[in-house]
């Protein structure tokens, strides 16, 4: 049996254990709090960053008034300028060549390929001028015409479901009246931010009031043919059989054969050139 | 201190220089030009860093990004001169911010800028998420629990 002495100096260790583990415990809390306290206020901070970050990226849309639509119209003006225009296809029906553009609207590297170096995105990049080069020396001359077809990649980002289809039977609805390319190039010219909602009803009305000799109740009337609709769904089975999963896409089809660009905007004009040239 | 924690002290402070140079230099260009950026890359006639740096999301409300990582890694140098784990907290915190940040830049670069990268930016998001990582084991490991 243990002596009083003993019971005692037991009874001391058992205490300080019991001590040591309540400080243990103690501390652990301690830092499993802290570290909990330092992800919970990094995870708020980066938030709050991007939520500022994303806000600088949903200009408000262009105004059909404004400077910058008002140079839109001029540059579209001088570059189609005198070059036939029927439904989707710009350019001499009798042209030997055919260059067609798998397309979305909201999509920028459709607009860098579609814009001249003088203009920006919302997203900050500039345009190639890539487009307009192949517009003022084959189009123009009549080696190439080139038609538009529809196909949704970017639009897919867009909050609203229906603004790829809206948008895009918009433009076809300027096809009727022949000014699908005035339509299109536009656009590109004042396109909002990817991923933002900034194709409205008005947004798309808007345009079409800018296009020069548009005869807009007959534009209006349009929206509602179901055959628009039709062939923007034919476009995106086209583009899929044609290997167009991204935009743009370019698929060049002359005497001498076929040949697609790879999905993406060119790398220069003279790519455009070289695969042009291997099919005439 | 033990030789293992000065080895990841030095680690941290030697990663934290070299992204502090990186910042301190992409907030240089940002304010002096673009004509000072050095870049590999290109994109469509422009060097793939100015497309980036000139781009939307090269700021945060008005403020360049390069500005507030040059001010990140000057507090990660800050809290590794506070003692104990508050010190290691607030060094893990940054850099977790850092990286979760840079993170979502990179993916700006890879989406809504087409895969144009800035070799300097993927540099500092590099040294970012190791930092993370390094900071994370520091406080992780902070001293032993025990009572005196």
């Amino acid at each position: 049996m243990a002596s009083r002495k003993e019971q005692k100096e037991q009874a001391r260790a058992a205490r300080l254990a019991a001590e040591q583990n309540a400080a243990t415990s103690a501390a652990r809390t301690r830092r499993l709090q802290l570290i909990g306290g330092a992800v919970v206020i990094a995870v708020a901070i980066v938030v709050v960053l991007i939520a500022i970050s994303a806000g600088n990226n949903s200009p408000a849309p262009t105004k059909f008034d404004s400077k910058a639509a008002l140079t839109a119209d001029k540059y579209v003006d001088q570059l189609l300028a005198g070059i036939p225009e029927s439904g989707n296809t710009l350019g001499k029906p009798s042209a030997p060549v055919t260059v067609t553009f798998f397309g979305d609207l909201e999509c920028s590297a459709c607009d860098i390929f579609a814009t001249p170096p003088s203009f920006r995105n919302p997203e900050g990049e500039t345009g190639t001028g890539i487009e307009e080069q192949l517009i003022n020396q084959d189009v123009r001359n009549g080696t190439v015409k080139l038609v538009y077809r529809s196909v949704e990649t970017a639009s897919g980002d867009n909050p609203d479901p229906n603004a790829f289809n809206e948008q895009q039977v918009a433009a076809e609805a300027a096809g009727l009246q022949d000014k699908e390319w005035y339509y299109i190039e536009l656009w590109y010219d004042e396109q909002g931010a990817e991923g933002s909602d900034y194709v409205t009803s008005s947004f798309i009305d808007g345009m079409a009031k800018q296009v020069p000799e548009l005869n807009y109740a007959q534009w209006l009337a349009a929206l509602s043919d179901s055959k628009l609709l039709s062939q923007v769904n034919a476009d995106g089975s086209a583009a899929l059989a044609a290997g167009a999963t991204a935009t743009p896409t370019l698929d060049i089809q002359g005497p001498d054969g076929e040949k697609a660009l790879p999905s993406g905007v060119p790398s220069s004009f003279s790519e455009v050139q070289s695969a042009i040239n291997s099919v005439n | 201190m033990s030789k293992a924690s000065n080895r990841l002290l030095t680690a941290i402070i030697v990663i934290a220089f070299i992204g502090l140079l990186d910042a301190a230099y992409l907030t240089y260009v940002h304010y002096h030009g673009f004509s000072a950026l050095v870049c590999a890359g290109a994109s469509h006639g422009h060097s793939s860093c100015e497309t980036v740096q000139s781009s939307v999301w090269s700021k945060v409300g008005g403020v360049p990004v390069a500005l507030l990582g040059l001010i990140g890694y000057i507090s990660l140098f800050g809290s590794l001169g506070v003692r104990g784990e508050l010190g290691r907290a607030a060094g893990f915190m940054i850099a977790l911010i850092g990286f979760g940040f840079s993170m979502y830049l990179t993916y700006r670069e890879a989406v809504s800028l087409h895969g144009t990268y800035c070799e300097w930016c993927l540099g500092s998001a590099t040294c970012l998420t190791i930092l993370m990582v390094l900071t994370g084991i520091r406080f992780l490991r902070g001293a032993p629990i025990t009572s005196s």
